[in-house]
């Protein structure tokens, strides 16, 4: 196990470095000059050369890549060159705000989908799951900003209910209560966003436990439905949402995207959208190679965690 | 005295919007201290015979008429929880692939204390008792130390041990045994007759035994059942059946093994043509198709019954004009 | 093998309601986005004295923020949103199948590389990555429809490949190979046929994706952008009169739902017949 584990990281790493190269060079081939973002037309051409010079623009590309490799990697992000603010300083307060409501919603998430996945799958075919399943087809058809503005135009503009956008009501900075008004909206849009999706994945995993040799001989042997369910199927069904849970390691800064910026939630997704929009090339690459190293991350942790309940797991498929 | 009585049973697979009989009028006894043999191929009806009777049919099946009595109870009218009093504690079942017969998860002795305590409703520890003492009676060494083992710790002949344990641990009176021994290597699959013979005359019970091999029938069971196309075609004792066989079929199955009493090597010839599926079932004798023997009759008209003695009986045209006693059609 | 496939297809159409319901939903949003411009409105036609006007007997839909026919402007959306979703797929599947089937068939450094290639891709997570190529591709529907099928192919690229793999050690296939024909016909006579089954369910199932990404990038700003207008161009410009204007951001969100839903379920009844193992149930 410790070898596999050792060796699945070390597949990772070049994985890593890949990336930022490609992202990098990517980023050099936009048709814009970055520099671009940073001057106004009466500058002078003296003036504009200076602060390419000033930023490393004129430097060979591999130069300029190994220059950000260094300092990204002693945690140096630089600067927006919108802005000019430090970008790790802007990110150590957007990163909580995005897990400030993915979190919750993903725990809030999982909870309902594990309760519905499994009534529906143990019930296989009866109007409860027809229920459930149609939930799944009509969430999963529903664009989450069109489902952020439904809720928004209800409980906020009619209903006069939940406050519609930011994180505090001015003033109130310091109020948890209010903290928990702000997110309430932006939590029920993700969740419902991420519901349908693990439902059915919790939904055919119980069906698949369902059919298993080992049910049928505990229904031979006397066991109530309610019994098989919970005492046998349910750790079975269950296991394998590790794996999902470890996948959605990323989730935690690029999960609320658009949902962040229905309800101007100060998160990652407004900063990063800015970002594309101002071309600002060094805070695109370090979301760009932060979210990337979370997915890795994500399913280098999906596969070692699989691997160490796989011993006991896999007895169920060979036999 | 009788432990199961089977009268007329007729069970239905549904498919697509059709239904199709799998089990067709399908009558059977076992009685106290005897072991039933039910043998045909596979598609025969005599698995799903017994899922009928213990109630695990798939979701498409279903019993559409005739009785199931167990010391003279129908079990096709009683509650659900009266059922289920019985399952597992006077009638209990094995299985043919004990690889996946238990949950992964869960430990030996979890399988075997929940039994226990579902049906004598004593604490963990007298349960731990027995569970312990189970596993040595199906001869699993170190039993203390085996009961907090997970099933991936077992070999496939160990595991069949542990499922024949959960299916004697609560005495039963009746042992259904599917095909028991088919996942098994030979030498283990003695190994786990012998056990199943052993167990079965020390506690007086009732078993049917499920299988394709004529062999295990023949070293097994008292009284033998034969099945095809979901009905049954030959019924006898091992002596009626191995000695004078009345049914084409139980000949043709019969010169499809080798020898079982001589060592000489008789000539191996196998059934051709293949079994009918369900949705191809002739209108009269299910065997026609592939009968040596059949007659313009056997494709259109079912055979009735035909009795030999007060326990042989057959279904053939044959029968009771010119049998087909003999083995040859030389 | 086909034929039972297609028989079974039809038989499992009959018998679902919503299924039919899918394809008629899908039929008449086709022929309404095909025909918008019978419409008595002109869908560019502003009118300062119909400014967002609730719908009424002349305008169902009501009218947009500059008094449009709201109606006429949903349809033409319909026109961009399904024209993506669909070139969308084309491209994305054409690349995930050559990338699959080149793959799978050559193996070796080939296929290493070209499985390298889409472990980078898919480790970024996608609505970054499109993002990000949405800044350098702009212009007109066909940016949208690079910057969606061009970088979402490599779903399609695995599935293929691991099918192409187990094509690769059937007899006919080896037995083209030992008679010596050219890689391109083996992989076009031989390999093609049998994965088109899979490649048109995978095909199936990424259009309803491609709607809604594409609406996700029009609605953010970087996808479609003014004079031609998506659903999801409609619901950005909505946003700013959410609160008087309900209807201008109900509509092209249930145009959206209905056309997504109708995909999702004619993908699934496709999925059901080639796989019955993975659509799990129902």
């Amino acid at each position: 196990m410790g070898k596999y584990i050792g060796k699945r990281i070390l597949q990772a790493i070049p994985l890593v470095i890949l990336i930022s190269i490609l992202t990098f060079t990517l980023i050099q081939l936009a048709p814009y000059d970055a520099v671009d973002s940073i001057t106004t037309p009466d500058m002078s051409a003296e003036y504009i050369e200076a602060l390419k010079e000033e930023y490393g623009l004129n430097d060979p590309i591999y130069r300029q890549y190994l220059a950000w490799a260094k300092k990204t990697l002693s945690g140096d992000f630089g600067y927006s060159i919108v802005t000019h603010s430090n970008i790790k300083e802007a990110l150590s307060q957007r990163i909580p705000a995005t897990m400030l409501i993915v979190i919750p919603s993903y725990l809030v998430a999982l909870m309902i989908a594990v309760i519905l996945g499994l009534i529906a799958g143990a019930k296989q075919g009866t109007l409860i799951d027809k229920i459930v399943d149609g939930f799944c087809s009509i969430t999963m058809s529903t664009p989450t900003f069109w489902m952020g503005l439904i809720f928004l135009y209800i409980f906020s503009y009619k209903l006069n209910w939940l406050p519609s956008l930011g994180m505090y009501t001015t003033g109130q900075e310091k109020s948890v209560k209010d903290l928990v008004w702000h997110m309430f909206l932006p939590c029920v849009t993700l969740t419902i966003a991420f519901l349908p999706q693990m439902i059915r994945y919790v939904r055919s995993s119980t069906i698949g436990q369902l059919a298993e040799d080992y049910v049928s001989v505990q229904r031979t042997y006397g066991a109530t439905e309610k019994n098989i369910l919970f005492r046998h199927v349910l750790k079975n069904a269950l296991l394998p949402l590790i794996t999902l849970v470890g996948m959605s390691l990323p989730m935690l800064v690029t999960g609320a995207f658009v949902t962040e910026s229905i309800f101007s939630w100060p998160g990652v997704g407004p900063y990063f959208l800015g970002a594309i929009r101002g071309f600002d090339y060094p805070i695109i690459l370090v979301i760009l190679i932060l979210s990337s190293s979370l997915v890795i991350i994500g399913n280098l942790l999906a596969d070692i965690l699989y691997g160490l309940i796989d011993t006991r797991i896999k007895d169920l498929g060979n036999s | 005295m009788k432990v199961l009585e089977v009268n007329h049973l007729e069970t239905s697979f549904a498919i697509k919007k059709n239904k199709f009989l799998a089990i067709r009028d399908v009558s059977l006894h076992v009685d106290e201290g005897e072991i039933l043999g039910i043998v045909g191929e596979s598609g025969s009806g005599k698995s799903v015979t017994m899922k009928s009777v213990v109630g695990i049919l798939p979701s498409n099946g279903q019993v559409e008429s005739g009785e199931i009595l167990f010391r003279g109870t129908n079990l096709l009218q009683i509650k659900p929880e009266e059922k289920r009093a019985l399952l597992g504690n006077d009638i209990t079942m094995i299985f043919q692939d004990p690889m996946t017969a238990l949950n992964p998860l869960k430990t030996i002795g979890y399988h075997i204390e929940e039994i226990i305590i579902r049906h004598q409703k004593v604490d963990r520890v007298s349960a731990r008792k027995q569970a312990e003492a189970i596993l040595n009676i199906v001869e699993i060494p170190d039993a203390k130390r085996r009961l907090t083992q997970y099933p991936h710790e077992f070999s496939g002949g160990m595991r069949q041990r542990v499922v024949i344990g959960m299916a004697l641990v609560n005495s039963p009176q009746l042992l259904i045994a599917d095909e028991p021994t088919t996942a098994l290597d030979v030498t283990i699959q003695f190994q786990i007759l012998k056990l199943i013979k052993k167990l079965q005359a020390k506690n007086k019970m009732a078993v049917v035994l499920i299988t394709h091999d004529l062999a295990v029938v023949y070293n097994m069971c008292h009284r033998i059942l034969v099945m095809y196309g979901g009905k049954i075609l030959e019924e006898g004792t091992r002596t009626e059946i191995f000695d004078n066989p009345q049914h084409p079929y139980t000949l043709a199955l019969m010169e499809s093994i080798p020898n079982l009493e001589s060592a000489e090597k008789s000539k191996l010839e196998p059934i051709e043509g293949i079994a009918p599926t369900l949705d191809n079932m002739p209108a009269g004798c299910p065997f026609a198709p592939r009968c040596k023997h059949a007659m313009a009759i056997c494709g259109h008209e079912m055979p009735t019954k035909h009795t030999f003695s007060k326990t042989h009986s057959s279904y053939c045209h044959l029968n009771g004009s010119n049998p087909a006693h003999g083995g040859s059609d030389a | 093998m086909k034929n039972r496939r297609f028989e079974m297809l039809k038989e499992n159409f009959k018998a679902d309601f919503y299924a039919k319901l899918a394809l008629w939903i899908l039929t008449a949003m086709a022929l309404l986005a095909i025909f918008a411009f019978l419409s008595p409105h002109d869908p560019n036609l502003t009118n300062v004295k119909m400014m967002r006007n609730p719908p009424s007997a002349e305008h169902w839909f009501g009218t947009d923020e500059v008094g449009r026919d709201y109606l006429t402007r949903s349809l033409y959306g319909a026109r961009v949103s399904l024209t993506v979703g669909i070139l969308a797929m084309l491209t994305s599947t054409v690349i995930g199948t050559v990338v699959g089937i080149v793959s799978g068939y050559f193996g070796g450094i080939v296929d290493s590389i070209l499985m390298r290639f889409v472990d980078i891709l898919s480790s970024i997570p996608w609505m970054i990555l499109v993002t990000v190529i949405s800044i350098f591709i702009q212009g007109g529907i066909w940016a949208i429809v690079i910057v969606i099928g061009g970088f979402s192919w490599m779903r399609a690229a695995r599935i293929v490949r691991a099918e192409t793999l187990s094509l690769n050690q059937r007899e006919y296939v080896m037995y083209a190979k030992a008679s010596g024909q050219s890689h391109f016909n083996i992989m076009k006579k031989h390999i093609l046929p049998g994965l088109l089954p899979t490649v048109v369910v995978t095909a199936t199932i990424f259009i309803p994706d491609a709607i809604i990404i594409e609406s996700t990038l029009s609605f953010l700003g970087l996808g479609v952008k003014a004079p031609m207008s998506s659903w999801g161009s409609m619901l950005k410009n909505s946003q700013s009169f959410l609160s008087d204007s309900p209807h201008l951001a109900l509509i092209p969100g249930l145009m959206i739902l209905l056309t997504v839903y109708s995909f999702n379920k004619l993908g699934n009844l496709f999925r059901v017949v080639v796989d019955p193992k993975s659509a799990g149930g129902n």
